[in-house]
């Protein structure tokens, strides 16, 4: 009897008498795990999402605000138009000069503040920082001089925000940062080859933490693909880019969420985003 | 008393007269696709890189595609591979002094009809059998094509309907079945739209077509006919993306097109 109890007791003793940690079923990582900034290289699902049945280009997001910008067409010019993420966008007033044409618009993570690039009579654009008021997007100041071809990308988050400032011309991109509010300096320069691209054509858009670029680039003049670039901390330097499988290797306006998710894109009349496989 | 009722209770549908019990299950996520004949074709958000080259004009036949890939005039090379599956350049030639092969179409025959685009861009359709491992050249069409015009998808033969799309009208051609072909032709409105910006592919029964055209914007359009000897009159827009080479497989299970250096497809809903 006295060994029958002694069995029972042994059986039914509990983690903490054995010292053992307790039972964790976790699933493996599957179709539906989060998904991790930590992964090198990124690797996204060959299948995309239409998320924007309108023919707009870099489309950008704020989490902070659950809105999204990007640049559309309309009435033979474009313009920028806003919306919840993965909603219809629909035209915002911008305030900008008469003879300014809109190029390009990214949107701070914030979301209260984008950067919009104007066309001029001379053919170098204008980066000018528009911040958001209830009527609309105001001009607050212009960034840096610009050279033709030039683009500038979505911003990292306040405060000390970087931006990458794209000079295919000069054969470099600048990082600038946001030393004190609304005033930037150059805070370091790469080559192409230090990214790991034959060329420096597209956008180069920052993650809100500032630790993640994509951008369009090529390893020859034909292959090109979106890459994406990493560095440890804001104030280290980027690393070499790696093309990221999985996105459509032609975009030239990819725009990564903060958590790495999903990567937005422009094409065929619509915006689409991939999800981290 | 007893026994009375267990029989009545066990008679089958045989001795009450009764059609047999069927469970069908409803449309659902997984039923076949189907064909509309009233023009409502949906098909799914979510696209597919089918394959990722940079590549044009991916047409099936079976479970081969044959497609137009590369990049740049007068660069770009004729590449068939298994469907969904990457292409490798064919075993074709031009028979065109300086004409360069483009806009290929796999055809529900199994011929290939071909663009023999000269530096000029006017081209002509040609027909090429398989031959082996590669192409040879059948017959030309008797179309003058001028720059830019495209001749869709045939439907299947002998008496075989083809689509031309020109920059002001598009023209329904007709093969009697000895290569005899007799065309007639239609302003885009025929179809709904103020421009037709693609070729129009038919259905290998020919009472489909698939193309890109506008009334504003350019969209993906779907138009139907009841009979193969009547004209097309209107079409329907699908919610895909504005693709120009759209290309929907027999079976309307999968519409295939191609953008930003891949091949898509969206599967029907």
């Amino acid at each position: 009897m006295s060994r029958r109890f002694a069995l029972v007791l042994v059986l039914a003793s509990c983690n903490r008498i054995y010292d053992l940690d307790d039972t964790q079923l976790r699933d493996a990582p599957g179709p539906d795990a989060a998904p991790t900034c930590d992964r090198d290289p990124l690797v996204f699902r060959p299948q995309v999402q239409q998320a924007v049945f309108q023919p707009c280009t870099h489309y950008s997001t704020s989490d902070a605000t659950g809105r999204a910008l990007a640049l559309c067409p309309s009435q033979g010019a474009f313009v920028v138009a806003e919306g919840p993420i993965d909603d219809a966008l629909v035209e915002v007033a911008v305030e900008r000069k008469p003879d300014h044409a809109m190029l390009s618009v990214a949107l701070a993570p914030e979301g209260d503040r984008a950067i919009v690039q104007h066309a001029t009579l001379t053919g170098v654009p204008v980066f000018s920082v528009h911040v958001r008021e209830a009527a609309g997007w105001k001009w607050s100041y212009d960034l840096p001089a610009a050279d033709y071809d030039d683009s500038v990308g979505t911003p990292s988050s306040r405060p000390r925000a970087r931006l990458m400032h794209a000079r295919p011309n000069a054969g470099v991109v600048d990082e600038l940062v946001e030393d004190t509010p609304d005033t930037w300096r150059v805070l370091r320069s790469y080559t192409a080859q230090e990214l790991g691209t034959f060329h420096l054509y597209g956008v180069f858009n920052l993650t809100a933490d500032g630790r993640h670029v994509v951008f369009s680039g090529a390893d020859t003049p034909q292959n090109t693909n979106v890459y994406h670039a990493v560095r440890t901390g804001i104030d280290e330097r980027f690393g070499r880019g790696v093309p990221v499988a999985g996105i459509p290797r032609t975009v030239v306006d990819a725009f990564m969420t903060d958590d790495c998710g999903r990567v937005y894109f422009s094409g065929l009349s619509s915006i689409f985003y991939a999800r981290q496989q | 008393m007893r026994a009375c009722w267990l029989l009545c209770l066990g008679a089958c549908n045989w001795v009450y007269g009764l059609d047999q019990t069927r469970l069908p299950d409803p449309p659902g996520p997984d039923a076949a696709p189907r064909c509309s004949a009233s023009g409502a074709l949906a098909f799914s958000p979510r696209v597919t890189q089918a394959v990722i080259q940079e590549c044009t004009d991916y047409t099936i036949q079976g479970t081969m595609a044959i497609a137009e890939c590369g990049s740049g005039f007068l660069t770009t090379k004729l590449a068939g591979g298994p469907v969904d599956a990457p292409l490798v350049p064919i075993d074709i030639a031009a028979t065109r002094l300086n004409a360069h092969l483009v806009a290929p179409r796999l055809t529900p025959d199994g011929d290939l009809i071909v663009h023999q685009e000269l530096p000029t861009r006017s081209s002509v359709a040609s027909v090429y059998r398989r031959d082996g491992e590669g192409w040879t050249w059948q017959s030309d069409l008797p179309f003058a094509l001028p720059p830019f015009a495209r001749a869709g998808m045939p439907s299947k033969g002998p008496r075989r309907h083809l689509m031309v799309t020109y920059a002001d009208r598009i023209e329904e051609a007709v093969d009697d079945g000895t290569g005899n072909w007799t065309t007639t032709s239609s302003p885009f409105g025929a179809l709904g739209v103020t421009k037709v910006n693609s070729a129009i592919h038919l259905s290998a029964d020919g009472l489909r077509a698939v193309f890109t055209g506008a009334t504003t914007l350019p969209e993906v359009r779907y138009a139907v006919r009841s009979r193969i000897d009547a004209p097309f009159e209107g079409s329907f827009p699908l919610t895909v993306p504005a693709a120009m080479d759209a290309y929907l497989t027999e079976d309307c299970s999968r519409l295939y097109f191609s953008g930003l250096g891949s091949i898509f497809y969206v599967p029907q809903l």
